[in-house]
């Protein structure tokens, strides 16, 4: 693009076409006070306090709108936009409660910052100030009216960004207030991210979880990763005398590849570090019973009792490189389980076209011209990465295709979204191979043919994530997109790992299922079995050894448990979905695995090389359903993976619920239903979708619990073949 | 002449001169445990903190006296009440550091902490010296007895 000069206060200035005033002085060091322009929203100039003069124009104009022209002369700080400046601040402030001494912005607050500087020294209005009228209070989120200055940034962030338009501003003049549709936040569909509260200016929309717990500038500030899932948000944890109070995303600010984006686990999630649930001491099984011992001698027996044996290691892949790296010198390297199992399936997809066992990473989307998504409920499973693919398209203008079985909130910003049944996945993915390459080709449906038009010779980023991954077509669905990306040449895909160190597990370990595994000793480290090896029995063993942070299910199973950190105690490295994420501890634990397990003696590790058998050709659906089967997928929600809502008090408050989602074809009326499975079978409650095919069907739990076992197993978790009972 | 000075004793008269002097006025020497000193009407002693006539304490645990304070006495702990108002869990006012300039007195802007006349508070232990949110009540209810009593 060509740049061109403007003029601001009398410096030259260069801009490209298209950039408003506000962005050119912004970089050029010149400060223009703001209320309602953010970066990361589209301008509105609702709040007239950027106004800048221009000559030649009558009047002064609002610089976050203004686009600039090649030789406009700005001036910012002439006496005319200095008073009309105080004079919106006198306006705005004329209706702002002083309650700064106790509201929990100050010290961070916009409109204190503004006012000070620019603001006038005295108000000429002596009318009543608005009392504190309207207050909604959510489970989370909390918004005091009376504070509002109708910037309308959480209606953009809500609306726009997250797409979810939960706020919006109600009655019109003085009266004007912010509020979500319905009164209430749950029932509004509010997703509980917390953007809105990054974004407000004033204290108006609070975090109830923080709400009079502290002052903000007093917190020691700590920039860490979130580890409740495979995004790697960068995210800030204040903490004061050694206690987390809160996390915030800081929009705008933040430079992790989030922006600071967050969701309900990464904001409010924190607190599973003060769970009630926490384990405090080691504890070794006497007789039927768990007792307290110290941690000198758990160790001494740990260390009897895994020498010169075969261990079996379960882990669960939320743990740092450094971690990992130790438990594997400890316990070896051969018989190893884990909950990546599915995304090293998919990795080894990947690898058998291209011959290397590695992926993209997510800033390979920025350069590419379309992105195409395969994947299911990415918008639960990894809510920041969904958010911003909705951004790419919003704010950078490219295009989204996606594909898969089941509804998702990404389909709203698509060009074009693909739903069809899980077994047809592959043979849409193969017309796919034959549509960019033959231009004369027709599938016979005119929207694949169109979104394969919308590949032809661009640069596309694939993106594999969500509950596809855990669909037993997995390895076949991404050899199949390997070729196709193969083919295109202009290609990278990314895998969207489901945890947040899946590609580090998957890097270091040669996964096996858990049946393969022959050692004598189980060690299991952070799992919990239900959760992340569903319907799998332990291995008979002689000895277990549970590390867990929390009480979980397999304390009653284990022999000795040594309580781990967890959360933001957590300090190393991890491998995320942008390249090595830092983790920073911002609180210090009692027990350190890696303190831990130093104290173990190495042993002689032996690591079998990994063959790689490259095959040119795309998969094969292994999926066939009969008659009268449906797909179902359990898909757990939001609020609950890894989980988060079971250990937190906050998240729990917006927890959702268990319920079976059916198309009404399948539903037939039925307000509960037995669902059969392989092993199993399980009676549920019915809620109709007609936004799904008929055939599929989504068990949405918030915990996956032990009567889901004969439903499904691991490693797959979803597409699964099961029948409803006919009464 | 020096007969004169020896048989008059002038220079003894001489050295006790502001003896003789000052003998019949009132004595100004305070025996200070047995006897005391009123404190001046703007003396800055220990902390309080001044409650409201039904009883309700006065801070807004605002945090502005500890910005305020230039020897990091102040520190204080919050959280939201049962009625969703702002409440004090502690306030600490550690008198082994402070130097009694009273600056955290002029920040208040809900003119909740204030201090007494108070300038006996020596203690036996160093922890003593750190007053909790009742010890300081306790100064405040004090202090606005003396301040009625005025």
């Amino acid at each position: 693009m060509e740049s061109f000069k403007i003029i601001i206060d009398g410096k030259e200035c260069e801009a490209y076409p298209g950039e408003t005033v506000l962005e050119v002085a912004e970089r050029n060091g010149i400060v223009i006070p703001v209320f309602c322009y953010h970066k990361e929203l589209r301008p509105e100039g609702a709040c007239r306090v950027c106004l800048v003069e221009v000559e030649g124009a009558p009047r002064l104009a609002t610089a976050c709108t203004l686009r600039a022209m090649p030789d406009m002369v700005v001036k910012t700080n002439t006496e005319r936009v200095k008073k009309a400046r105080a004079g919106v601040i006198e306006l705005i402030l004329n209706n702002h409660t002083l309650e700064c001494p106790i509201c929990d912005k100050a010290g961070e607050c916009e409109l204190q910052m503004v006012g000070f500087r620019y603001g006038p020294k005295k108000s000429r209005y002596r009318e009543p100030r608005r009392e504190k009228d309207i207050v909604i209070q959510g489970p989370l989120i909390e918004i005091d009216n009376d504070r509002c200055i109708l910037c309308r940034r959480c209606i953009r962030m809500c609306g726009e960004n997250m797409g979810n338009r939960v706020l919006g501003i109600f009655n019109r003049g003085y009266k004007a207030y912010i509020s979500p549709f319905n009164g209430d936040f749950l029932e509004g569909g509010c997703e509980h991210c917390g953007s809105c509260i990054d974004v407000c200016p004033v204290g108006s929309l609070l975090d109830r979880a923080f709400k009079y717990k502290d002052r903000p500038w007093r917190m020691e500030k700590t920039w860490t990763t979130c580890t409740l899932c495979g995004s790697g948000c960068k995210m800030e944890v204040d903490t004061y005398h050694g206690k987390v109070k809160r996390v915030v995303g800081r929009i705008g600010i933040n430079n992790g590849h989030n922006r600071g984006y967050l969701c309900v686990r990464g904001k409010w999630g924190w607190d599973i570090v003060y769970s009630d649930k926490r384990l405090k001491k080691p504890l070794l099984k006497k007789g039927e019973e768990l007792k307290e011992i110290s941690l000198e001698e758990a160790l001494r027996i740990l260390k009897e009792k895994i020498e010169g044996k075969e261990i079996n290691l379960f882990l669960e892949s939320s743990l740092t490189n450094e971690e990992l790296s130790k438990l594997s010198a400890v316990f070896g390297n051969t018989n190893v389980t884990s909950d990546a199992l599915t995304f090293s399936l998919a990795v080894e997809g990947i690898a058998s076209i291209t011959g290397e066992r590695r992926t993209a990473s997510f800033s390979s989307t920025e350069k590419s011209d379309v992105v195409f998504v395969i994947g299911d409920f990415i918008e639960e499973v990894n809510p920041v990465i969904a958010t911003l693919l909705r951004l790419l398209v919003i704010q950078k203008g490219k295009r989204l295709i996606r594909v898969g079985s089941y509804p998702s909130k990404l389909d709203a910003v698509a060009f074009s979204s693909l739903i069809v049944s899980p077994e047809e996945v592959i043979d849409l993915l193969k017309h796919f191979i034959m549509g960019t390459i033959d231009l004369y080709y027709s599938s016979g449906d005119r929207k694949i043919d169109s979104a394969a038009k919308a590949l032809r010779n661009k640069k596309v980023a694939f993106i594999i994530g969500g509950t596809t991954l855990f669909s037993p077509d997995i390895k076949e669905i991404s050899q199949t997109v390997a070729y196709l990306a193969d083919r295109m040449g202009n290609a990278t895909i990314t895998v969207i790992p489901p945890k947040a160190n899946s590609i580090g597990v998957t890097k270091l370990f040669d996964l096996k299922p858990p049946e393969k595994l022959k050692g004598s000793v189980n060690v299991l480290v952070n799992t919990e079995l239900e959760r992340d090896f569903p319907g799998i029995e332990l291995p008979k063993a002689e000895f277990t050894v549970v590390f867990t942070p929390f009480y979980t299910h397999d304390i009653a199973k284990a022999d000795l448990v040594i309580p781990i950190e967890t959360g933001v105690e957590k300090e190393g490295k991890v491998e995320g979905i942008e390249r090595t994420l830092d983790l920073k501890r911002a609180v210090v634990p009692k027990y350190q695995l890696t303190e831990i397990i130093s104290q173990l003696p190495y042993r002689e590790g032996s690591r079998e090389k990994r063959e790689l058998k490259i095959k040119k050709k795309p998969g094969e659906s292994i999926l066939s359903g009969e008659k009268g089967e449906i797909y179902f997928t359990l898909l757990v929600n939001r609020t609950g993976w890894n989980s988060v809502s079971y250990y937190s008090g906050n998240v729990a408050k917006v927890a959702g619920r268990r319920e079976l989602h059916l198309h009404p074809e399948d539903a037939k009326g039925r307000k509960i239903v037995t669902l059969k499975g392989e092993h199993g079978e399980l009676p549920i409650s019915v809620v109709e979708n007609d936004s799904l095919i008929p055939g599929t069907a989504v068990l949405r739990v918030e915990r996956v619990t032990r009567d889901l076992k004969g439903l499904v197993k691991f490693p797959f978790t979803s597409n699964f073949k099961c029948r409803i009972a006919e009464e | 002449m020096e007969l004169l000075k020896k048989v008059a004793f002038l220079d003894l008269l001489k050295g006790m001169k502001v003896t003789l002097k000052t003998m019949l006025k009132p004595t100004v020497t305070v025996h200070y445990p047995f006897e005391k000193v009123e404190p001046r009407k703007r003396f800055r002693g220990i902390h309080a903190l001044k409650l409201n006539p039904d009883g309700s304490y006065r801070c807004e645990a605002c945090y502005l006296c500890a910005e305020m304070c230039p020897s990091n006495v102040i520190d204080m702990e919050m959280t939201e009440g049962k009625d969703g108002k702002k409440e004090l869990v502690d306030f600490t006012v550690d008198l082994t550091r402070c130097l009694f300039c009273g600056l955290c007195v002029e920040a208040c802007p809900r003119d909740a902490i204030v201090m007494t006349d108070i300038y006996e508070f020596s203690k036996y232990s160093p922890d003593k010296l750190i007053l909790h949110k009742e010890d300081l009540l306790e100064l405040g209810r004090y202090y606005q007895r003396k301040e009625r009593e005025k």
